[in-house]
This record gives structure tokens, C-alpha cells and sequence, in this order.
């Protein structure tokens, strides 16, 4: 793995330990010059030079409402978008976070911004850094085990500084192919695949979710429960903790959808995915899921982002 | 080389913050808001009471344990509950203070051996003190972190018992019946005889703050009514059901979604429970109130009836074995003896089965007679799975050759030498065999001529099968590297375990799989080699990962097999055999079916992994079980290649 990341800093001047440098010679003795039609037949996708102009980045758009009913801000959110490109190779690297704060007086505010930073330096600092360091430090710890080890420490932080406050967060880190999504509460992530479904990627940590799965109630019910506020698991809030954390694979063309409840509890998620499809953009897709919450009530503080990765 | 920073936006609170700010993130600076302060050892309240240390740190406030100034002469020692006040509404917080002050008055008359007594209350500016019978012992909460095992059937029914009784006073005080509200294994605790107490009654529930908007609630112990505010002896009697769930099972209901128990039955994760007490348990946590036990003395008398069946008051032998499943009508179909062990796995191709021995032979036997066809003799034992490609057979020997033989009538068409054993298995594309070999190579060998195309130098032996996704070969080795080489022996990537990487890698979603010795399951980034996630077990690993819907089996020397969530890395379950596990297990409709060192073949529940049959032979079974038409086939140290119609 560090020497992949090398690679992209250092490849005139590779001191990586590869095979072919552990004995230079190895390729030229031992057959691949003697025979090389067997392998050069093999088709090696390379990008040709003039493909930079058109390079395959994230896009993201964003977009944030206070509501219609409510007169404060309880949502935090948080995105990072950087591309590491060398020679024949882009690495995408995202972070994407959405927290919807609750709890008595300040603190549902207080404890999703926490949340929010924590969460975000701790990624940054963890695997960011290391990633671009020219040092090439070498990571100890999985993408996973990061994640979780940044949304405990928002979760510590939160019950220190915001006593009784709480907190949604669902996050997403993308970097390559791979998004890994870590997520605590009733925000959302959703991923738009190239079908044009709408798949949810995420479980809610709430009372009615947990109702209707178990057949007491119908979804219907749900979306109306005088406790569908009521969340079981949430940061900041009750011991044991511990997130839902998944990774998946985020293939070109698909795209991914962090929103709070004030999003898609007013808007069906067959609503949302046209919305999505045919907006010429993620940034324009954004302000119509907003625009729609809004005229829809707009009940709740709304979040969203979306994330694209073009084909 | 380019880095491209596109976007660093904060919104919180309404406020939109730049990329400067994103940038100071980076180092947060301790705020300087500090968490309520804490009584330091030698403070004295109301001029009685001297704090000695701090025994717990809730959210309202702290637990001390104090010395009682009122008994010179002896260390009398008391537990003091604080809470803090946050209030700053007057009316409010004057409020909390009432209701403190007459919650305590009641819990102060209360006398049940089963409850610590009430010594005293009073209220110091923002902060309420509780003076509590100091308890010397252990709650649940901890004894369960302490401890590996179950604890016994006796044991728990014993506390549930004990518990039924304090509930029971509890709901049949006068005037009013209290409700605890707060049943939990933290919350009771296990005196050093051995009893169950009742601590932490709800009081503290009065400080916390009423909220607006979204609501928290966060207790996995608490019933569906609970939610709704609603509290009831029989509430208490579900919160009870909740904690023995927890006590048999070990699984903490608080990392679960609610009301999930029934998904988690008692018996499936302890087979050692009797389905008497796992009925009990079952009747106080349904979901509907009205069929839960109308009264803990009604679960008392359940939890006595049960004892009696079970044999558990007349102090007969608790332990129950789990029910075998060993089901005789599992016979093989049929079975061939060699001359030595089949350690590997076999491979079916056209109505034959192929399978190297360590007698030395490669053998190919009719797969629905299990009739002998040819053997072709090698100079070593052979291990490596034999793979079929346009009309030839490919295998590797101890004897450090690649054989290539023709399918039907087992003669040689060509053999290549490596310079070691070979116990990797061929993987063959793009008209190429690659093949790892104890002389450290991984060599990529044209199929139809046997000439070598290249080798690459990889450090230390490769007993790992390579595998080809793309353009790219992954293969492990036994310094534990596992690398990523381009089709012309270039290294991608590599990326170093701690230890062996003996098992093969697989592939799914641009993941690559693979375990080590060093105890670990790995998801590798396949395009960059980053670790996704880690699974950890008990012990070195060589078994090859197998993929099934969003789930990946393995086997360990721990002896389990293990069922992992692909996405999570989260357990789903594991199944104890007798020995190592070294082969792989492999999925077929809804059954897992892999062998053990203990010399059983077992197939499991797909879902649970509960036990459905195992078949037992006379030897280690240590490869992998194919299945082909319905059959499944595997071999044994014992000499034997095995069918069974599954």
C-alpha cells in the first residue's frame, strides 16, 4: 500500500521494493525478454497523454436549509474533495459528512458541529496526511478501523462538551473505488448506481424503523409515528457505542446521496432518485431536493450532498 | 504529478466557514469548557460525609465512595450518589429539587435485603447527594466484561429469582408500587455472597433535562412501551427478560436494534440452556404487555418450574449436552482408497473427478461411480488442486514440477520444472499457467508449449494460489507479502502481514480477500492494496476465503469457522469444530459445507450456522469440498475420496 502511494510521488526515481528492483536483472534473464509476445499481447490499458484534459473526478454539489418551521440550524456538514493524479493513474479522495444534532437547549448544535470536526481531522490527520506525505509513513490501521476510531472520538468529545446533547452522522469516505460509510442514527446514504435505483446503503437507528421492520407497524404508520423522532443508538448518547461501518464499491457513473431526515422524510425515495437523474448536475440536484423539502413543509433543518463520479 | 484541493466547507450552526478554517481544524484546540467538575478525595459534605474516591462517572454526575465521619471509631463506609442541576430556570430547576427530595423520602423507607439502604439526602447548591449502604462486590456489567464463559443455568436462574423477589416488594409497595424502570446488568449488583441487589433506582431520570425536537433513547433493555412514557410492573418484568437474554447469550442488547431477542435465540448461541428457562425468558419479553407474566411472582413461580424440570433445584447435573445432529443417514455415495493421504482438494470436469494423493498420484475416477479411469505417477505428493483447460489437466508435485497431462487419457503432454515443491495451485489465463513454488517464484508458464513466459522473484516461498483479476496477478507468500503484479512480473502493489499468507486470495467489488497466519482476514483495496477492513481470529489463518451473497466463510487453526458480513467485517457467526480448520469452506443453496482436522465434513445452516449433519472419516480432512451435480465430494488423510448426495 505505501508503496503505491510512493509510487505516484516518486516513479521516475522508484526506490519502491519491487520485485523487479530486488533483482534488476531478474526480467531480462529469466524469460520476459526472451519471449515477450506472450505477455505484450496482453492488452494493458493505459490512459493515452492527452486524457488530463478530461480526467474522471468527483463532482459534488451541496446544499443546506434551515426549513420553513424551525428558526435554528441543528445540521452540520462537512465535505473534502481532492484528486491525486500521476502519470497514468487518478486517486479520488472524499469526505463527506452529514450530522443532525438533537437534545435539549444548545447542545443538538453544539454536539453535531463537534461531531462534524472531530470526525473530520481525525480522517484527515489519519489517512489524509500520511497519504500525501512525501515521507511515505506506512498506515497501521485499516480505512475501517480509522472511521470508527474517529466517530468514537466524536462520540467521547460530544459527552464531555455537550452533555445530554446528541447526534446523527452518516459519512461517507470514497478513495479509488471504494466508499466507506460509517453511520450512527437516522441520516441517510444512499447510492444512485448506474441502474438509476435508488439504493439505501444505511439503517436507521430509530424507533419506527425498528418498529416496521419488526411488523408492528406499517411504513405508512411510520412516516406519521408521533415517535419517529426517537432514535436507539446516536453519538454522544448511552454505552456501549459503536457505528455501522461498511464499505462498498463506487463504480463510475453511480452516484451517492448523504441527506438528514428534514430531506427524506418529506420526499419518497422514487422522488429523489428522478430528481437526482435528471439534474444536469450534483450541485443542481442539491438545491431541487431542498427546493422540493421546503415547498413540501420543510418541517426540519435540511442537508444534503451528492457526490458523482463521471464514467 | 498533480493534487487537486477542491472543496473544504464547514456548515455549522448556520454558519458557512471556509477552507481556512478546514485548515486550523487539522489541530483542534482543547476547549476550554471543562467536564463537571468532580469531588477530589478529602472533601467533606454537610460535615459528615469524607470522599475517599470515585467509584463511577454517570451523566448527571459522579458515585463516590465516602467514610462516614458519625463513626470515629470504625471505617464505616457509604456510597455517595451526586447529581448535578444543569437547570438555570429557576422554577425548573426548584422543581427537580422536589422531586429529588420526595423520590428519596420514598426510597428511604423501603427494607429489602435485596436493596441497599438509604441512608440520607440533602441538596449543596446545583448538586443532590443520595448517602447509600456501601455494597462491596461487582455489578453485572463488569462480571461480564471480566469473564469469558457462560455463566450456568443455575447461576442465573438463582439471580433471576432473587430478582423476581425484589420486584415483586417493589411492585407491592404501599401506597404506591414503585417501578424500577431501569432493570440492567449495570445496575445490579452481586454482593461478595453472591446476591443480586437492586442499585441506581430511576432517580437520576428526574434530571434529565425535558427535550424538544428529536428524542433519545437509547436503552436496549427497555420495552416498546417505555417509548411511549409508559412504565409498568410489567415493563420491569421485560427490562428483567432483557438482562437474563444478555446473561445467557452474552450478546449485549444495547449493540442490537430493540426488541430483537427473538432473532437471537438463547438456545442456538448457548445450546446449554434448557428450552424450559429460554421459554421463561421468551414469555417476560414479548411484545405485547398482556402476555408477558401479569407479576414477578408469576415469573418466580415460572422460573421455580422450570428449575424443577430441569432438574436444577434437586442439584442434579446442570450441564446439559448440546442435542447431536449427527445424522446417520449421511452415506457416501461412494468412496476410493489410495495409497497415501489426500490432503488437497479435488477437481470435477466432464463426468470425471480428479484428485492428487501423497502416494504420488494424480487420479482420475468417474465422479458418479467413483470407478478408477487412470493415475499418472508423479516423483513427490501431491496437494495442489488440479485445474482443467482446453482438454489438459495442470497440476503441481512436491516433486518441484508443473505437470500438464491430457484429460482423457492421462499422458503427459508436458512437465516444468520449477526449483522447489510446488503446493500452490495453478491458476490459468490469457492462454498462461501461473503457479507459485517453494524456490520463491511465481512462475507464468505458456499452457500449450510449457515454455516460461517469465518468473518473478517474490523473496520467499509462494504456497498461495495466484489469482488473475484484470491485468493483475495477486498472489500470497510465506513471509507474508501479498503481492500485485502487472502481466509482465512488475509489481503493482504489496502489502505486508505480519506473518505467512498461505491462503489464496479471492475477489469481489474491487476488494481483494485473503488471510493470514498472523491471525488476521484482510480487505485489500485491489487497485491500490489499502487495508478496508481487518477480521481478527483466535488464530493463524491458512484457509482460502470463499464468497457467498454479502458474505465471506472462512476457517481458522482456532478451530471455528467463521461467517463475516462482507461489507462490515462484522461477525455473523462462527461454529466450533473439534480441530484446526485449514480447508475452506464453500456454500451450496443455503448449506456451508467444510471439513476439519477433527476428521468431520460438517454442513451448517447458512444463516445461523447451526450444526445440520457431520460425516466423520478416519483421518484429517485438510483441503476444500467441491460440489458438482448435487454431489459433494472431499478427501481425507485417511487415504479416501468421498461423495455424498446432498
Amino acid at each position: 500500500m505505501s508503496s503505491f502511494i510512493h509510487k505516484f510521488f516518486h516513479k521516475k526515481s522508484s526506490g519502491l521494493p519491487s520485485l523487479s528492483n530486488q533483482e534488476p536483472d531478474l526480467e531480462k534473464s529469466q524469460g520476459f525478454v526472451k519471449e515477450p509476445n506472450t505477455v505484450e499481447k496482453e492488452p494493458i490499458t493505459r490512459m493515452p497523454n492527452n486524457a488530463n484534459l478530461d480526467l474522471p473526478q468527483l463532482i459534488v454539489g451541496v446544499a443546506h436549509s434551515v426549513g420553513i418551521e424551525r428558526d435554528h440550524n441543528e445540521d452540520a456538514l462537512y465535505t473534502l474533495t481532492t484528486n491525486i493524479v500521476s502519470d497514468d493513474k487518478i486517486v479520488h479522495f472524499g469526505l463527506y459528512i452529514i450530522a443532525d444534532g438533537m437534545g435539549g437547549h444548545e447542545n443538538g448544535e453544539v454536539a453535531s458541529s463537534v461531531a462534524v470536526e472531530r470526525l473530520a481531522s481525525h480522517v484527515v490527520r489519519s489517512l489524509y496526511l500520511p497519504l500525501i506525505s512525501p515521507t511515505n509513513h506506512k498506515l497501521d490501521a485499516s480505512i475501517q478501523e480509522i472511521m470508527q476510531a474517529g466517530v468514537i472520538q466524536a462520540h467521547q468529545t460530544i459527552k464531555k462538551e455537550a452533555l445530554g446533547g446528541g447526534t446523527t452522522l452518516t459519512s461517507a469516505l470514497i478513495l479509488g473505488n471504494q466508499m466507506t460509510i460509517a453511520h450512527v442514527g437516522d441520516s441517510r446514504a444512499y447510492m444512485c448506481n448506474t441502474d438509476g435505483n435508488l439504493h439505501l446503503l444505511t439503517h436507521d437507528h430509530s424507533l419506527v424503523k425498528r418498529l416496521e421492520d419488526i411488523g408492528q407497524i406499517s411504513a405508512e404508520q411510520a412516516l406519521t409515528h408521533p415517535q419517529r423522532n426517537v432514535l436507539y443508538r446516536a453519538l454522544g448518547q448511552g454505552e456501549p457505542f459503536e457505528p455501522d461501518i461498511a464499505t462498498f464499491e463506487f463504480q463510475p457513473g453511480s452516484q451517492l446521496m448523504i441527506c438528514s431526515d428534514g430531506l427524506w422524510g418529506l420526499i419518497s425515495d422514487i422522488e429523489m432518485g428522478v430528481i437526482i437523474r435528471s439534474a444536469s448536475d450534483p450541485q443542481h440536484a442539491c438545491q431541487e431536493l431542498t427546493i422540493k423539502a421546503n415547498s413540501a413543509g420543510g418541517p426540519d433543518n435540511i442537508s444534503v450532498i451528492i457526490v458523482r463520479l463521471p464514467e | 504529478m498533480l493534487a487537486i484541493i477542491d472543496i473544504g466547507l464547514f456548515i455549522t450552526g448556520g454558519t458557512t466557514l471556509d477552507n481556512h478554517r478546514t485548515t486550523q481544524n487539522l489541530d483542534p484546540i482543547e476547549t476550554p469548557r471543562k467536564p463537571s467538575d468532580q469531588l477530589q478525595p478529602g472533601v467533606t459534605l454537610i460535615n459528615r460525609y469524607s470522599i475517599l474516591n470515585v467509584v463511577g462517572v454517570g451523566g448527571m454526575g459522579a458515585v463516590y465512595c465516602a467514610r462516614d465521619l458519625h463513626f470515629p471509631n470504625v471505617m464505616k463506609r457509604v456510597a455517595v450518589k451526586e447529581m448535578v442541576n444543569i437547570v438555570r430556570d429557576q422554577n425548573l430547576h426548584d422543581t427537580i429539587v422536589h422531586n429529588f427530595e420526595r423520590e428519596a423520602n420514598i426510597l428511604a423507607t423501603l427494607n429489602h435485603p435485596s436493596i441497599p439502604r438509604i441512608y440520607d439526602y440533602f441538596t449543596e447548591d446545583d448538586r443532590c447527594y443520595l448517602i447509600i449502604e456501601f455494597i462491596e462486590g461487582k455489578d453485572l456489567e463488569v462480571i461480564l466484561m471480566e469473564s469469558k464463559d457462560f455463566f450456568t443455568e443455575a447461576q442465573v436462574v438463582n439471580w433471576a429469582i432473587e430478582l423476581c423477589d425484589v420486584l415483586s416488594y417493589l411492585h407491592n409497595n404501599k401506597p404506591e408500587p414503585i417501578i424500577f424502570r431501569d432493570i440492567k446488568p449495570s445496575n445490579i449488583m452481586i454482593n461478595q455472597q453472591g446476591h443480586a441487589l437492586l442499585v441506581d433506582f430511576g432517580i437520576a431520570k428526574t434530571f434529565q433535562v425535558g427535550q424538544k425536537g428529536t428524542m433519545i433513547g437509547t436503552e436496549g433493555y427497555s420495552p416498546p412501551e417505555q417509548y411511549k412514557g409508559e412504565a409498568s410492573q410489567r415493563a420491569d418484568l421485560y427490562a428483567l427478560g432483557a438482562t437474563l437474554h444478555h446473561l445467557l447469550t452474552r450478546r449485549d442488547p444495547r449493540m442490537e436494534p430493540p426488541f430483537s431477542f427473538e432473532e437471537r435465540k438463547i438456545r442456538s448461541i448457548n445450546p446449554n440452556i434448557s428450552s424450559e428457562l429460554e421459554a421463561v425468558v421468551y414469555t417476560a419479553l414479548r411484545y405485547d404487555p398482556n402476555e408477558r407474566y401479569p407479576s414477578a411472582d408469576l415469573m418466580k413461580e415460572a422460573l421455580l418450574a422450570s428449575a424443577k424440570k430441569t432438574g436444577l433445584l434437586h442439584k442434579l447435573p446442570a450441564a446439559m449436552k448440546p442435542l447431536s445432529h449427527e445424522a446417520s443417514e449421511v452415506s457416501p455415495l461412494w468412496k476410493f482408497e489410495c495409497e497415501d493421504e489426500i490432503r488437497g482438494t479435488p477437481t470435477v470436469f466432464g463426468g470425471s473427478i480428479f484428485i492428487g494423493a501423497y502416494d504420488n498420484n494424480m487420479y482420475a475416477l468417474d465422479s458418479t461411480s467413483g470407478e478408477f479411469i487412470w493415475k499418472y505417477a508423479t516423483d513427490g505428493g501431491i496437494v495442489t488442486k488440479p485445474t482443467a483447460y482446453e482438454g489438459n489437466l495442470y497440476f503441481g508435485s512436491e516433486d518441484q514440477r508443473l505437470y500438464c497431462i491430457n484429460l482423457r487419457s492421462g499422458q503427459e503432454i508436458w512437465s516444468y520444472y520449477s526449483n522447489g515443491p510446488i503446493r500452490s495451485s495453478p491458476f490459468i489465463a490469457e492462454g498462461h499457467v501461473f503457479i507459485g513454488s517453494d524456490d520463491a517464484y511465481l512462475h507464468a508458464i505458456n499452457a500449450l508449449s510449457g515454455r516460461r513466459a517469465w518468473r518473478a522473484d517474490a523473496g520467499a516461498p509462494i504456497r498461495s494460489t495466484p489469482l488473475l483479476v484484470g491485468d493483475y496477478v495477486y498472489f500470497g507468500t510465506e513471509q507474508g507479502d501479498l503481492f500485485c503484479i502487472d502481466l509482465r512480473g512488475n509489481v503493482k502493489w504489496r502489502f505486508k502481514a505480519k506473518r505467512a499468507i498461505t491462503s489464496s486470495p479471492v475477489h469481489a467489488n474491487g476488494i481483494i480477500y485473503v488471510c493470514s497466519v498472523d491471525t488476521l482476514m484482510y480487505a485489500l483495496d485491489a487497485k491500490s492494496g489499502y487495508i478496508i477492513w481487518r477480521f481478527r481470529m483466535t488464530k493463524a489463518s491458512i484457509s482460502t476465503p470463499f464468497i457467498s451473497d454479502n458474505f465471506i466463510f472462512t476457517g481458522s487453526v482456532d478451530s471455528s469457522i467463521y461467517c463475516v458480513d462482507l461489507h462490515s467485517a462484522k461477525e455473523i457467526w462462527n461454529y466450533t469444530t473439534d480441530n484446526q480448520v485449514t480447508g475452506s469452506p464453500i456454500t451450496y443453496q443455503d448449506s456451508v459445507y467444510c471439513g476439519s482436522v477433527d476428521g468431520n465434513m460438517y454442513c451448517l445452516e447458512f444463516r445461523t450456522g447451526r450444526l445440520r449433519w457431520k460425516f466423520q472419516t478416519e483421518g484429517p480432512i485438510t483441503g476444500t469440498p467441491i460440489i458438482a451435480n448435487n454431489i459433494l465430494y472431499f478427501g481425507s488423510n485417511d487415504h479416501k475420496l468421498y461423495a455424498i448426495v446432498l
